[in-house]
């Protein structure tokens, strides 16, 4: 017998949806499921729940007290869960480090004040993940969990900065809970369901998807980005979580492999995503229009794009009950947004994520958090029905020499429609014109990737040079984000050089 | 292991539309070809299908170390022979 839903958030206020956990009966046939290289593990919520309360015993018998911060660089694995659940039991705040992106090391643990990093590897003065396996005193009894507010800070969350090292935002217990009510509106989760994660646990966002597990009574597969075309098939999820970039490879997978059996898209989706899926779930960038609508009418895949960011959680959702095909959908409950004479998005929350950042650059924080709104930097507009369009980043607008603004985005969607372009990022500020940083296979031909570009181009949006990348943006070089979103500083300083010799026109790309 | 190269040079071909002769073993698949990290996971999951290799018997460390036609070759055929052994 299927596990019946647990109570519905009931006395609950949505802000304080997490609270559930304090009271959860952990059912014995709900699975979680860990898929990483090396290896495939189970347990039963009742299972992870007990593991849970160990490591929770360890925590507090290491001396660890309610506001503490844990610091976790690891990647998706059970170790991760158990942290970040037993942080929450005992009131620490969990700072979650991509590992592709941060070395840990003793003065990372100084510069975001944590009393713990655990790690992978054994290292001087960190917590090497075995070492959760350690058995507390038997004698130690569990702490009972605290009595949170709606903005005690729970979680740390690291964002790009501009000088190198990250912002931090600590997001509060209200703000979570009441996103997470929310989504529970829309998308209704419960028994039946498989959720299926396999972006860094380092994001809260992706933690959210073990909340809404356990609170909801769902099964939960976490990958890896490594394994999770791999899982896919075979955890059947009726939820995956993804990004653009993840989509994007989830259509050529089906493509090939719709070539090779002779059978429809539609067809090869089902085995590809073991053919039980209710909806994707994009956010983090945009979603090429041509994409979204392939996977819903070719593949037989539903896909709901939303909009929100690290300093404003979810903001909008497209979801099966309002959904307007390439809007970011319309503010989930909590959330009113509206845009100003300058185009950019403001969002306002019942429950904050925060007020400020809690590590950031000087001035940072003032950019941002403008009295009770949330400055986003992103372009946009909102249609007659409440829907929101998403137009670009306030920073993706290149103002030429003349003063003209250029809108980058639709430009450089142009170029990734040429084969073997995987990345496109305009440059001209300040400049007389525009040129295109491609990077492509060493086969593509950069004249095509200019005549695309220019199609229908006026004589300020025409780009007169088209530079190979000396290397694709990856996590690893900086010029990607863990979600596959080009980080356009990162990948102009890079090639500063390159775009130098192109103004002086004393190289040999493609010229228009 | 000719069989084995010809699945990796097929597949490798399909992905980044070029021919199979004329893809080098010894190059690296990211500055060669402009593949992607999520390339690379669509190409080594596609040849873990093919040839019946669970990709989970693969850890963190020999995934990075598939940056060639010929490193993953080898990779897989070891894991054939383990799992033929």
């Amino acid at each position: 017998m299927r596990h019946e839903r647990p109570p519905e958030p009931n006395a609950l206020a949505p802000e304080n949806t997490l609270a559930g956990l304090a009271t959860l009966d952990p059912a014995e046939d709900l699975q979680v499921t860990f898929c990483r290289p090396g290896g495939i593990s189970s347990m039963s919520h009742a299972r992870l729940w007990e593991e849970v309360e160990r490591v929770a015993r360890l925590f507090d018998q290491m001396g660890l007290r309610r506001g503490d911060r844990v610091g976790v660089c690891l990647g998706n694995r059970a170790e991760w869960v158990l942290i970040d659940l037993a942080c929450l039991h005992l009131g620490l705040v969990v700072a979650g480090f991509d590992p592709m992106k941060f070395v840990p090391s003793a003065a990372l643990m100084d510069r975001y004040g944590l009393r713990v990093l655990v790690t992978e590897e054994a290292m001087p003065g960190t917590m090497p993940v075995t070492r959760l396996h350690d058995a507390p005193d038997p004698a130690w009894p569990l702490p009972p969990w605290p009595a949170y507010r709606a903005g005690d800070e729970v979680a740390l969350k690291f964002t790009s900065g501009s000088t190198g090292a990250a912002k931090a935002i600590a997001a509060t217990w209200g703000s979570i809970g009441m996103s997470l009510s929310a989504v529970e509106e829309m998308f209704d989760h419960g028994p039946g369901d498989t959720l299926f994660v396999f972006l860094t646990l380092s994001l809260l966002q992706q933690r959210y998807w073990v909340y809404t597990a356990l609170l909801r009574g769902t099964d939960l597969v976490i990958a890896t980005p490594q394994t999770a075309l791999f899982a896919l098939r075979a955890a059947q999820p009726s939820v995956i979580m993804g990004v653009p970039a993840f989509f994007e490879t989830l259509k050529t997978l089906i493509e090939t492999e719709a070539d090779a059996a002779g059978c429809t898209p539609r067809e090869a989706a089902k085995s590809a995503t073991g053919g039980r899926v209710r909806y994707m779930w994009t956010g983090s960038a945009p979603i090429r229009p041509a994409l979204l609508a392939w996977l819903e009418d070719v593949a037989g895949l539903p896909v709901f794009e939303g909009y929100g960011m690290n300093e404003t959680c979810i903001v909008t959702k497209n979801h099966p009950g309002a959904c307007r095909r390439g809007s970011a959908g319309r503010p989930v409950r909590g959330k009113e947004v509206f845009v100003g004479e300058d185009g950019v998005i403001r969002v306002r929350a019942r429950f904050p994520v925060n007020t400020r950042y809690a590590f950031a650059d000087p001035g940072a924080s003032a950019r941002v958090f403008r009295g009770d709104t949330v400055w986003t930097g992103d372009l946009g507009r909102i249609d007659e029905d409440g829907f929101l369009w998403i137009t670009g980043r306030a920073d993706d607008v290149i103002v030429l020499e003349n003063g003209r603004n250029i809108a980058t985005r639709e430009i450089e969607e142009r170029a990734l429609a040429v084969p073997g372009v995987s990345h496109c990022t305009l440059a001209g500020s300040g400049r007389p014109w525009l040129v295109a940083l491609v990077a492509a296979a060493e086969g593509a031909d950069l004249g095509a990737v200019l005549a695309a570009i220019n199609a229908d181009a006026t004589p300020d949006t025409r780009v007169h040079s088209a530079l190979r990348m000396t290397a694709p943006p990856t996590e690893a070089n900086g010029c990607l984000t863990s979600q596959g979103k080009p980080v356009r500083k990162a990948i102009l300083d890079a090639h500063s050089d390159l775009i130098e010799a192109a103004y002086s026109k004393e190289n040999d790309h493609a010229r228009a | 292991m000719p069989e084995l190269e010809t699945q990796v040079r097929e597949s490798i071909a399909r992905l980044a539309a070029v021919a199979p002769e004329d893809i080098e073993m010894e190059a690296r698949l990211e500055t060669a070809l402009g593949f992607t990290s999520m390339k690379m996971v669509l190409l080594v999951t596609g040849l873990c299908q093919t040839t019946g290799v669970s990709l989970t018997a693969f850890t963190e460390d020999d995934l990075a170390a598939m940056t060639t036609p010929a490193a993953i070759v080898g990779h897989l055929a070891r894991e054939l022979a383990t799992e033929g052994a």
